[in-house]
């Protein structure tokens, strides 16, 4: 079980709210009343006079005085989950509980009762000889105990299993929306009509040229298309995607220059889908300098971390005509999906190159394929 | 006697591929190629083509903005080449400019070819040009940098950039983040090109960039100084105040 809070500073997230505690009340009603059965049975079993309402009395301050207890049980729970690594370690504090439970339910009892007989005008209330009241209440009371935090961590374990369903369920709907952008872009009219020229171009005088042109693409659209729900791939497949639309716009564009400088070492490592083409294509597409375009695609592994670079020497971040950044919506969508797989542990960083031109710079937790399996990424 | 042909586009496919047209329509004669705006200025200074085929969209100067730094009236005859731009699509259809659409066939070539050359004969195109790029804006397509020519050298300015424009005889001055430049047009066609929710004309011979006015201080007699955020000062005549003082009722 491993209940462990976000935040264990925040108690008051360990209560129910309003409507739990009218269910809670509720049942321990439920259960004072079925005992209070119990005891009336044995009475007349018995074939002795029924005293009912004194014992609809104590077995009703008994149910309802777990009410105030569950509030430092709760937040004890919560505090204290007890987890694969660290239930041998964390089992004495809930004895602990348990029996702090147990002692202030009994003095509340005795207490409780001292006043109601009081009040009722039934005499003094004889509780008998309390060491023996506390130990006999608490063989009930440790087992209310274990009760309470079976239940907390059921729910707990519901509310993370919901959590975990909308996150893959968010991570798909991103993924379905990069692989949209990535269709969009190469639906893109600019991009398509001037890559069927290029095509065109090479009818009359290179037929093999025109045939190729026409594989690209089909292999391009056919990319994006699948509807794999895959959110991580080697980067060597991701490079080879890459490579497609590469093949494109170097046939069209002889003053585009495009160094990968992925050593085969790192080719292994997983990189979200979708996460370089949209990048070069934002380099490649917004590029408004007349002449040579250098784009860099950059990996490296550093200890635990991969890094990831996509630099042109385009015009950079400010410089866009009429103000505007020469930044693409992809981008933002690129951010989202990192935000959701990794977490916190990883890097997205837009900077203007010293030269002049745009470089995104990615850090991402090192993994393999075979990890992921194993390891959730959180 | 064959025409003499540009051709312009940064795609170097695209270029071959309107070299073949042209080899198997004639009689024409590829004088010269461009892959950018700027060398499309500089080789229809230089090689005075008749006819030039221009790509709309470049890296650096795109098509229109080539016409404006060559000055429309010196302008070949022009059949535009576009993958797709809306708003240009528009454009030539009503200034009836010839255009071709990429990608294009052998009998939508000659067809912009044979209209090319009798616009040639008819002796070009310039007004059409002119009345094309003044019509852009109707098409939601204002203009977002200006195409500053210094002899040889051409930079862009956006639009952005400019605090203020004025009439300077045949030219018009601009002050910009960047210290003064000049364009070579009028300030009331400029203006026309120009997006009004940015540009405001404050006097006859000043138009001032909105998003750079600080403040507007009374003057004598009702009158107003336009107070631009470099601290420099322009009048704001009278006629002009409705613009930037809103209801014109009170301006009378």
């Amino acid at each position: 079980m491993d209940a462990e809070p976000r935040s264990s500073g925040d108690w008051r997230a360990a209560l129910p709210a309003a409507r739990g505690w009218w269910l809670i009340a509720a049942f321990l009603t439920l259960i004072a009343l079925l005992n209070f059965g119990v005891r009336m049975a044995d009475y007349l079993a018995a074939g002795k006079q029924v005293p009912w309402l004194r014992i609809l009395v104590q077995e009703l301050t008994a149910g309802w005085l777990i009410l105030p207890l569950l509030v430092p049980v709760l937040i004890w729970i919560r505090r204290f989950p007890l987890q694969r690594s660290n239930w041998l370690r964390r089992l004495p504090l809930h004895l602990a509980g348990s029996v702090a439970f147990g002692v202030l339910h009994t003095l509340g009892i005795w207490s409780s009762r001292l006043g109601l007989y009081a009040l009722f005008g039934w005499g003094r209330y004889e509780y008998g000889r309390m060491p023996y009241r506390f130990v006999m209440e608490y063989q009930k009371q440790v087992v209310a105990y274990a009760l309470i935090y079976a239940v907390v961590a059921v729910l707990a374990s519901l509310r993370r299993r919901r959590e975990e369903a909308l996150r893959t369920a968010e991570l798909e709907h991103r993924l379905t929306e990069a692989r949209l952008e990535a269709l969009r872009h190469q639906l893109n009219p600019h991009f398509l009509f001037n890559t069927l020229n290029t095509v065109s171009a090479f009818v009359h005088d290179d037929p093999g040229g025109a045939e190729t042109m026409i594989a690209r693409l089909s292999d391009l659209l056919r990319s994006s298309l699948e509807t794999g729900s895959k959110q991580e791939v080697t980067l060597a497949r991701e490079l080879a995607t890459l490579d497609i639309y590469l093949d494109i716009v170097r046939t069209r564009f002889e003053s585009l220059e495009v160094a990968i400088d992925v050593p085969e070492s790192v080719r292994g490592f997983l990189v979200p889908t979708l996460l370089l083409q949209p990048l070069v294509e934002n380099a490649v597409s917004h590029n408004d300098q007349p002449g040579r375009l250098r784009v860099s695609v950059r990996a490296r592994a550093e200890r635990d971390t991969l890094r990831l670079e996509v630099a042109d020497d385009g015009r950079g971040i400010g410089a866009g005509a009429a103000g505007m950044p020469a930044v693409g919506v992809g981008l933002s969508n690129t951010q989202e999906r990192l935000r959701r797989l990794y977490g916190d542990r990883y890097r997205f960083e837009l900077a203007d190159r010293a030269g002049g031109g745009l470089a995104v710079r990615i850090a991402l937790p090192l993994r393999r394929p075979a990890e992921a399996a194993t390891e959730a990424p959180r | 006697m064959s025409v003499r042909v540009l051709i312009v586009d940064d795609e170097r496919p695209a270029r071959s591929k309107l070299r073949g047209h042209l080899a198997r329509a004639g009689p024409a004669e590829v004088v010269g190629e461009a892959a950018d705006g700027e060398a499309a200025v500089r080789a229809i200074e230089a090689l005075a083509p008749d006819v030039v085929f221009l790509d709309v969209r470049m890296p650096g100067l795109d098509g229109f903005e080539v016409i404006d730094a060559v000055g429309s009236e010196r302008m070949p005859v022009v059949v535009f080449v576009t993958a797709y731009d809306r708003y240009a699509l528009d454009a030539f259809e009503v200034e009836a400019v010839d255009y071709l659409l990429k990608p294009y066939d052998e009998e939508r070539f000659q067809r912009a070819w044979r209209r090319a050359r009798e616009s040639l004969d008819r002796g070009g195109g310039a007004a059409r040009l002119a009345r094309l790029l003044a019509g852009l804006p109707r098409q939601g397509r204002f203009l977002e940098r200006l195409v500053v020519r210094n002899g040889e050298r051409i930079t862009l300015v956006p639009v952005t950039r400019i605090r203020r424009l004025s009439a300077d005889g045949n030219y018009v001055t601009l002050d910009t983040e960047n210290g003064k430049a000049r364009v070579r047009d009028t300030l009331s066609r400029l203006e026309s090109r120009l997006d009004p929710a940015r540009f405001a004309r404050i006097h006859r011979s000043t138009l001032v960039n909105l998003d750079r006015v600080r403040e507007l201080t009374p003057w004598s007699h009702g009158d107003y100084v336009v107070v631009l955020d470099d601290g420099s000062r322009s009048r704001l005549s009278r006629r002009y105040r409705h613009r930037l003082l809103g209801d014109p009722e009170e301006t009378r």
